[in-house]
């Protein structure tokens, strides 16, 4: 299957053996000539080789990115939108392609590519690219012959580091607002997951002037460390795990540069009695709320990994919950109606089997999977693991710990106060879920969560223009919404007197 | 404050003696998202503040890792080791395609680390 797929592709584009960076606008060897093989998930076998860049090619792209800075800071917005919109455009001529591409690179299912990473990641292009459109600088009358101004201006080159859950969708996410606020990137992908960002790069490297999308592959400590430390770099914006983000927090002190951090999560997802009021639509939809855990493998820096149910309902809604989670189809990535695929790596996968062994040492109860799922044929030795519910304290480790597998621990409160309670109880405050049909409390309940986000009614939508950041250990900083362009912009402001008369100091 | 029992495989020792004569003295920082992971850094690569705490040794290197993670940890048995394929972030094994890797083993019959006695993982926190 997976030769097959590669092959309907390589019709279509140029599918390499091997990848080089991607540097001003062309493929650039590395200088030492190293690469490392990609690995699919989906099968544990190699895919492409890489480029196994060092500091020597993030100089190499920061040279061409400075190059053009200038040039692409001063190109009208207009034009600016245009080539995202078109950004976006070659990238929806091409969504199955992409999405292909994605699911092999990082092992998701090709529906969750198809209908949720690829249309998401081109909808950002569009989205920034009217943001873009739409934003104005200000106008202060200090008095009657003075003025400020207020003009954005692009910050030069920045750098960024994504993680290798979403890759392309993470990439977007960080590429569009930066370039739509006139900055240059180097990007430096994960080395998890380096293969569909190279492919986007050969479909829409063009269309941008070159240099100013540079995207160099290797290992964090060889390529992502220098490119984060780099004295060239007006910003540095990453999405990872807690002990690099302080690095790359520390590496910014060093240059007095901004950054913001996408870090873990543990996020509560809270059922309250009414949820269970009726057997109807909402209470169908709470229920594939509750299972939303599975959705990426749980690989979901915001995976509801602890539900919340009201004690009173804790049975007959777990018993619903149980049957939703048996039902969710486990199988090959790219047949279109596998719901879980593989985990990104046989490292992950053995992570999140020890945590359903250290939670049953804690005395949580499996209600449901907790082992690896062994797949036939040429998926044997791909990573797959059942989706798992786990029942226990919030005091557990498998609670507390951030464990990116499709697991989910369980508890019940008796409270609105105990389940507030429990669900700030955690180091982390990127996502939540809140699940009644009472708006009020709704509305006070999401307000006293410390969280970024609250879903309420909702799990797991990522449309552009709400805004997605952590609380807490969970980061510093939003995402996917127009404010992300001020944290791409420097203010400059002109202070302006008309009047012709001295101040009268001197 | 050190944990009961934190210890290295002959593999991990062993690639930690061979990352030291590279890149000189080094640190394992055990970090918490993403699953637990342990990274290894050069000693003075990161900042240590008021939530850091030093939980341990392998040898000459020190483990450290942030205090607000400590309660999870302090009944369970620590064995770091190695295993195939990149590891996370700035890691400095990565380019070996190897990864240090942290296994723990619940054993509540283990002191506290408090040295205020027996104590079960229920009764944390």
């Amino acid at each position: 299957m997976i030769q097959q797929a590669l092959n309907e592709l390589s019709q279509q584009i140029r599918i390499r053996p091997k990848y080089d960076n991607f540097i001003g606008g062309n493929w650039v060897a590395p200088v030492k000539g190293q690469y490392f093989t990609n690995l699919t998930p989906v099968t544990g076998k190699p895919i492409c080789e890489i480029a196994r860049s060092t500091a020597e090619d993030i100089e190499l792209a920061l040279d061409a990115a400075h190059k053009v800075k200038d040039q692409w800071g001063r190109t009208a917005p207009a034009e600016r939108a245009r080539l995202l919109n078109k950004i976006a455009d070659k990238m929806e001529q091409n969504l199955k392609l992409i999405a292909m591409i994605e699911t092999l690179d990082n092992g998701k299912p090709i529906r969750e590519t198809m209908a949720a990473d690829i249309p998401l990641a081109i909808d950002h292009w569009r989205y920034f690219a009217g943001c873009l459109r739409a934003q104005e600088g200000s106008i202060s009358e200090i008095d009657h012959d003075t003025v400020a101004y207020h003009f954005h201006e692009p910050l030069g080159v920045v750098g960024q580091i994504i993680p290798w859950n979403f890759p392309l969708l993470m990439a977007c996410w960080k590429l569009a607002p930066a370039i739509a606020a006139g900055n240059c990137v180097v990007m430096k992908p994960a080395e998890q997951t380096p293969m569909s960002i190279m492919v986007l790069m050969d479909l829409i490297g063009d269309i941008l002037p070159a240099g100013v999308l540079n995207v160099v592959n290797g290992f964090g400590v060889e390529a992502g460390k220098p490119l984060a430390q780099n004295k060239r770099i007006a910003k540095i914006a990453f999405t990872g795990e807690t002990t690099t983000g302080r690095l790359i927090m520390q590496y910014a002190s060093e240059n007095i540069i901004p950054c913001t951090l996408e870090l873990g999560g543990k996020s509560p997802n809270i059922f309250f009695e009414d949820v269970a009021d009726h057997d109807d639509d909402y209470f169908d939809k709470a229920l594939e709320g509750f299972s939303m855990f599975a959705l990426n493998q749980g690989e979901v820096c915001t995976c509801p990994s602890r539900a919340l149910v009201h004690e009173k309902i804790y049975d007959r809604f777990m018993e619903r919950a149980i049957k939703r989670v048996q039902s969710i189809k486990q199988g090959h990535p790219l047949d279109p109606s596998t719901m879980i695929g593989a985990q990104a790596s046989n490292d992950q996968m053995e992570k999140i089997l020890s945590y359903v062994e250290i939670g049953k040492n804690e005395g949580a109860k499996v209600l449901t999977g907790g082992e690896r799922a062994q797949l036939g044929g040429e998926m044997w030795e791909g990573y797959y693991v059942q989706p798992t519910i786990l029942e226990g304290h919030n005091k557990m480790r498998v609670f507390q710990e951030e464990i990116f597998g499709p697991v989910v621990s369980v508890t019940k409160f008796s409270s609105d106060e105990e389940a507030l309670s429990i669900a700030n109880d955690t180091l982390y405050g990127l996502g939540s879920g809140v699940w009644t049909r009472n708006g009020t409390r709704a509305y006070r309940f999401g307000r006293a969560i410390q969280a970024g986000r609250v879903w309420t009614n909702c799990y797991h939508l990522y449309p552009a223009h709400a805004a997605f950041g952590g609380y807490k250990q969970s980061g510093i900083g939003r995402e996917t919404h127009k404010m992300m362009l001020d944290h791409y912009q420097q203010t400059k402001n002109m202070l302006v007197s008309y009047s012709p008369k001295a101040l009268g100091f001197f | 404050m050190p944990l009961n029992e934190i210890t290295a495989t002959d593999a991990a020792t062993d690639l930690l003696a061979k990352l030291h004569a590279q890149h000189g003295p080094l640190r394992l920082q055990i970090s918490g998202s993403y699953g637990v992971s342990v990274i290894c850094l050069p000693a003075a690569e990161l900042r240590l503040g008021a939530r850091d705490e030093l939980v341990g040794h392998i040898g000459e290197t020190p483990v450290t890792m942030m205090i607000n993670e400590e309660r999870y940890w302090r009944d369970a048995r620590v064995i770091i080791d190695v295993a195939k394929g990149v590891g996370v972030g700035f890691s400095i094994e990565g380019p070996e395609r190897v990864h240090f890797t942290l296994r723990r083993r619940l054993d509540p019959s283990l002191r506290d680390w408090t040295g205020q006695g027996r104590q079960s993982s229920h009764a944390e926190g």
